[in-house]
C-alpha cells in the first residue's frame, strides 16, 4: 500500500467501526500526551518549549508504537504563547515529569452580568489583567503583545507541519475533520472563565447572572461554529477518523437540573445539527459519562463515538447499542500490569465488542506520567492490535 | 430564638439567604447560641452528604455547601468557645505528592469536620515522610489520602510504603480517594480502603474510630 492507500485505509478502520460495520481490523488510537515525551527521554519543558524536540517525540512515538490515528501531537506547546505574556495555566515539574493545570477564574461571581453586556470588552478589560500579571500592572508592551502573536503563528505552524508529516510520512489520518472541534458553552466557563469553584457558586447564587453570561459566551463564540455546521454539506469527511470532537468536563460538578438547564440544550443542538448532517462526533467524556446515556439512546447508529474515561464499556455497549466505543484500555493496567494482563484485555475487548464494530481501542485516560504505561505494555498491545 | 430545624433545612437546602439571615441574628442576639448553630449547620452538612449520595447533590453542590460552611464559622467563630466537633478524634487528610488539587480534598475535609473528625490537613503536593512525621506528631492513627492525577497513584504508595518503614502500618489506618482510586488501586497501594466520595469516606472513617476508642 502506498501512504495515501494506508492512511485512507487506516481512517477507514474507524468510520467502519463508527458505522458498526466490521472493520478489516479493530482500530487502535493514541492518546498519550506528556507521557510520549518522557518515553523519548526529554523533559518535559524541554519538549513542550521545543517544537522541533516535539516533532521528534511524535515521530519516535509512531516509529516506536505503531498507532493507527494520534489523537495529541504536541497541543501543550501551545503553553508558550500566554508564556510570552508572562503567564501560564501549567505547572510543569520536570524532577517529578508531571504537569498540573491550575483553575483560575479570570471573572468574579458578581462580574457576570458585566462579562454578559460585553464579553469581548469584559475580556480585554478585565479578564487580560486577571490572567497575565504584566497586563495588570500596566507592564505590558507592544513588544510582548507582538512576542505573543508571534508565538501563535509558530505554534499554528508546527501543528500544520507535524499534522502534514504525520500524514504523508506515517500515513496517519488526522483525528477530527478541519474545525471539527467543538466546545460547550459551560465548559468555557468551566474550564476558563470561572474556574470549578467559581462556576459551581454560579449555578445555586443568582442563577439569572450565570445564564445571562451562558448565551452571550455561546452567542459570541460558540454559535458561529453551530451556524458553520448547519451550512456544512451532508455527509462525513472520509479523509478523518471523526468529523468532529467535544470535549465535556463540566458534567462531573453538575447535579441533574444544572446538567439539564445549563449543559444539555447547548450540547443537544451540537448533537442534533451533526445528526442532520450524518456526521460523526468523538465524545471525551472526564469522569462518568453515566448521566448522558438516557440523553444519547435515541441517536442514529454512526453519529456517536464516546470516549468514557471511567465507567465500564461492557456496560455502555448493554445500555447504548446505538453508540460506538472509544477506549476500554486501562491506563492502570498499561502501568501495573503485564504484557500478557495487557494483551488478554485488548483480546476480550475486540472479541467482545469489536466483531460486528462500533469498538476502537484506546486507552481510558489521557497517558500523562512516567508510571501511567510501561513501554512494553504499550508495545505488546500495538502489535497485538496490528496482528489482528 | 433559635430555629435549629429551620437552620438545618436550610443548610442541607443550601438556601444560603437563610442560613446567612439566621446565623447573623445568633449573634444580633449576642451568640448565647452559636454553638447551637454551629451543630444545626454540621447536621445540614450531613443531609448535603446524604443527598450527595442518592444522587440528588453533586460535586458543585459540595463546593458550594463548603462555601457555606466557610461563611457560618466566619459569623459564628467569635461566639464560638470550642474549634468545633472532635467527637471520633483527629486525622491526617491531605493531597499527595505531585498532585496540586485540592477542591476534592476541601470538600471531603469539610464534610468530615461535620461529621465529627478533627482533620489536620496538611495541604497539597504532600511528600511521604511529612505525613509520616504530622502523624508520629500528632498520634494520628487514620490518614485519607487524596489524589485526582493518576500519578498520585504511586504517591499513595510511596505514602503507604513511608509508613511500614517507619514501623507505624499496623496502628495506622490509611484510605485513598479521589479520580484514579479503585479496588485494583487500593490493592496496588496497600492501602486499607479506598472511596470516591465524601460520604463512603466518612462511613469507613468512622468505623475506625469506633474500633480504635
Amino acid at each position: 500500500m502506498t501512504n495515501q492507500e494506508l492512511r485512507q485505509y487506516r481512517a477507514k478502520l474507524f468510520r467502519d467501526a463508527s458505522n458498526f460495520v466490521k472493520p478489516d481490523r479493530v482500530p487502535h488510537m493514541s492518546f498519550f500526551v506528556t507521557w510520549k515525551i518522557l518515553d523519548a527521554g526529554y523533559k518535559l519543558s524541554e519538549a513542550m518549549n521545543d517544537y522541533d524536540i516535539m516533532e521528534k517525540v511524535v515521530r519516535r512515538h509512531q516509529e516506536e508504537y505503531g498507532f493507527d490515528c494520534i489523537l495529541e501531537m504536541g497541543a501543550r506547546n501551545a503553553i508558550r504563547i500566554p508564556m510570552a505574556l508572562g503567564a501560564c495555566s501549567y505547572y510543569i515539574n520536570d524532577e517529578a515529569g508531571t504537569v498540573n493545570f491550575k483553575d483560575k477564574a479570570i471573572c468574579e461571581h458578581d462580574e457576570l452580568t458585566e462579562l454578559a453586556q460585553d464579553v469581548k470588552k469584559f475580556f480585554w478589560e478585565k479578564g487580560m489583567s486577571r490572567k497575565y500579571p504584566m497586563w495588570a500592572d500596566g507592564t505590558v508592551t507592544l513588544t510582548d503583545v507582538q512576542k505573543a502573536l508571534d508565538e501563535r503563528t509558530l505554534f499554528m505552524e508546527y501543528m500544520g507541519r507535524i499534522s502534514k508529516i504525520m500524514s504523508e510520512e506515517y500515513a496517519l489520518p488526522p483525528y477530527a475533520a478541519p474545525k471539527g472541534y467543538g466546545y460547550i458553552a459551560l465548559d468555557f466557563m468551566f474550564n476558563t472563565i470561572r474556574g470549578i469553584r467559581g462556576l459551581s457558586i454560579d449555578m445555586r447564587k443568582d442563577t439569572g447572572a450565570l445564564e445571562a453570561a451562558l448565551d452571550a459566551v455561546n452567542a459570541r463564540y460558540f454559535r458561529p461554529g453551530i451556524e458553520m455546521l448547519k451550512k456544512a454539506p451532508v455527509g462525513p469527511d472520509l479523509n478523518a477518523c471523526f468529523d468532529y470532537d467535544l470535549t465535556l468536563l463540566c458534567h462531573t460538578i453538575l447535579n441533574q437540573k444544572q446538567f439539564d438547564k445549563y449543559l444539555w440544550p447547548y450540547m443537544k443542538e451540537t448533537l442534533d445539527v451533526l445528526a442532520e448532517k450524518k456526521m460523526t462526533v468523538r465524545l471525551f467524556m472526564e469522569g462518568s459519562s453515566k448521566r448522558f446515556w438516557d440523553y444519547l439512546k435515541d441517536y442514529p447508529k454512526g453519529l456517536i463515538v464516546m470516549h468514557p474515561e471511567q465507567d465500564d464499556v461492557f456496560e455502555i455497549r448493554k445500555e447504548l447499542p446505538n453508540v460506538a466505543i472509544l477506549g476500554g484500555m486501562p491506563v492502570s493496567l498499561l502501568g501495573t500490569g503485564t504484557k500478557e494482563q495487557c494483551v488478554e484485555r485488548a483480546k476480550a475487548l475486540c472479541e467482545e465488542l469489536g466483531k460486528d464494530g462500533g469498538f476502537m481501542l484506546t486507552q481510558d485516560k489521557m497517558v500523562s506520567f512516567r508510571n501511567d504505561a510501561k513501554p512494553e505494555n504499550v508495545k505488546a498491545v500495538c502489535e497485538y492490535m496490528r496482528s489482528l | 430564638m433559635l430555629d435549629i430545624e429551620k437552620l438545618k433545612q436550610a443548610m442541607g437546602e443550601l438556601d444560603e439567604d437563610t442560613v446567612l439571615e439566621i446565623l447573623n441574628g445568633v449573634m444580633a442576639d449576642g451568640g448565647a447560641e452559636a454553638e447551637k448553630a454551629m451543630e444545626a449547620c454540621q447536621d445540614g452538612l450531613n443531609i448535603v452528604g446524604d443527598l450527595f449520595e442518592k444522587s440528588e447533590y453533586f460535586v458543585g453542590d459540595l463546593i458550594f455547601a463548603g462555601e457555606l460552611m466557610t461563611q457560618a464559622v466566619e459569623i459564628l467563630s467569635p461566639a464560638l468557645t470550642s474549634g468545633g466537633g472532635s467527637a471520633k478524634g483527629r486525622m491526617i487528610m491531605c493531597t499527595v505528592k505531585d498532585d496540586l488539587h485540592d477542591i476534592g480534598k476541601n470538600i471531603v475535609i469539610a464534610m468530615l469536620q461535620a461529621s465529627g473528625f478533627e482533620v489536620i490537613d496538611l495541604g497539597i503536593d504532600v511528600d511521604p515522610q511529612t505525613i509520616v512525621e504530622e502523624a508520629k506528631k500528632n498520634d494520628v492513627k487514620i490518614i485519607a489520602l487524596s489524589g485526582v492525577l493518576t500519578l498520585a497513584i504511586d504517591s499513595m504508595k510511596a505514602t503507604v510504603d513511608a509508613f511500614k518503614e517507619a514501623g507505624l502500618r499496623d496502628q495506622t489506618k490509611i484510605i485513598i480517594g479521589g479520580a484514579p482510586v479503585s479496588a485494583e488501586a487500593c490493592e496496588h497501594v496497600g492501602a486499607d480502603a479506598w472511596a470516591h466520595n465524601p460520604q463512603d469516606t466518612i462511613r469507613i472513617c468512622s468505623e475506625w474510630a469506633a474500633q480504635m476508642q
